[in-house]
């Protein structure tokens, strides 16, 4: 039999306990433990020697996400979801505006297979009309607040 | 057909098989020994000294897999395999890296030693068509897993 491909088709996002339908997405983690070789030679066996320098975590991300407005405005809730969530990050406390997030990646049944989960905000949100002119949006920046919170499963 | 494969103990043990994932990209690490020469030469009629050295023989290089269905877990796991690099008692593995020509023979062989994994890069993009947003042109694309890795004392035999 031959294999699937495990094809990012669906996709759930939680904010803040509030499911939101989008209509694409970009989520690109980088995760590096910032170790490497130090050259270093042998003082007792005149050999080439390396030794590993042990670094700490880092996480670099990129995470988008899009919505098209519909015609019938069905999705204007997941709109204005998305647009207060931004409108608080201007208070001054983050426990205002520093939600759950989660994504959970699903095959065609509904089997989840990844579940990217951090406190985070909405960074920046951006409305935009697609290159024909016909279709208009918003772009959305969702960032991780508390690094610690980021598990991916 | 041609193919390449990787063996490496730490992909091994956390399931990047070819059963799980098929390797989508893979670079032959950069297995050169070059000398670098520093030549003293105060005054013309004087002997001439020099010494040299060779180069760290460090190498970079990165394996990008493309999970299958059945190897859902190995995202989680990704990872993972980068955390555990920390730990006081991790031991980096030999990796070897073969490409193989139509007969199924190997072409080409490289080993490199010590190797542990410096950095993974999840890619989970719906579509790869970035500026038109239209999900209905956009080519599908599928998730990748890029492990960067790092070992020393590359060696590389043509077959």
């Amino acid at each position: 039999m031959a294999d699937q491909l495990l094809s990012p088709n669906k996709l759930k996002f939680d904010l803040g306990g509030k499911s939101i339908n989008i209509t694409d997405y970009e989520i690109n983690f980088a995760i590096s433990n910032g170790c490497g070789y130090d050259p270093s030679t042998s003082s007792t066996k005149g050999i080439p020697h390396y030794a590993i320098q042990k670094g700490s975590l880092r996480q670099d991300y990129s995470i988008t996400v899009w919505i098209i407005q519909v015609p019938d405005k069905k999705n204007n809730d997941d709109i204005k979801a998305i647009k207060s969530a931004y409108d608080n990050t201007r208070i001054n406390d983050p426990k205002k505006y520093v939600t759950n997030i989660l994504f959970m990646f699903t095959s065609n049944d509904d089997t989840i297979y990844t579940k990217i989960g951090f406190e985070g905000y909405v960074k920046d949100v951006e409305d935009y009309i697609d290159k024909t002119g016909n279709l208009s949006g918003i772009k959305a920046k969702i960032v991780v607040f508390d690094p610690m919170t980021l598990k991916i499963t | 057909m041609n193919h390449s494969t990787i063996s490496y103990k730490h992909f091994d043990d956390a399931g990047f098989t070819g059963k799980k994932c098929s390797i989508f990209h893979i670079n032959i690490p950069h297995c050169t020994r070059s000398t670098t020469a520093e030549v003293y030469n105060t005054s013309a009629r004087s002997p001439v000294y020099y010494n040299q050295a060779n180069d760290p023989q460090i190498v970079e290089f990165t394996v990008e897999f493309i999970p299958f269905l059945g190897g859902k877990e190995l995202i989680g796991k990704a990872d993972d395999l980068v955390k555990d690099v920390l730990k006081d008692k991790y031991e980096p593995a030999p990796c070897t890296i073969c490409k193989y020509d139509k007969d199924d023979k190997i072409e080409l062989q490289g080993t490199v030693n010590d190797v542990f994994i410096q950095k993974v890069e999840l890619f989970l993009n719906r579509s790869r068509n970035i500026n038109g947003r239209n999900a209905e042109n956009s080519q599908k694309e599928f998730i990748r897993v890029r492990f960067t890795l790092i070992g020393v004392e590359p060696k590389l035999e043509r077959k």
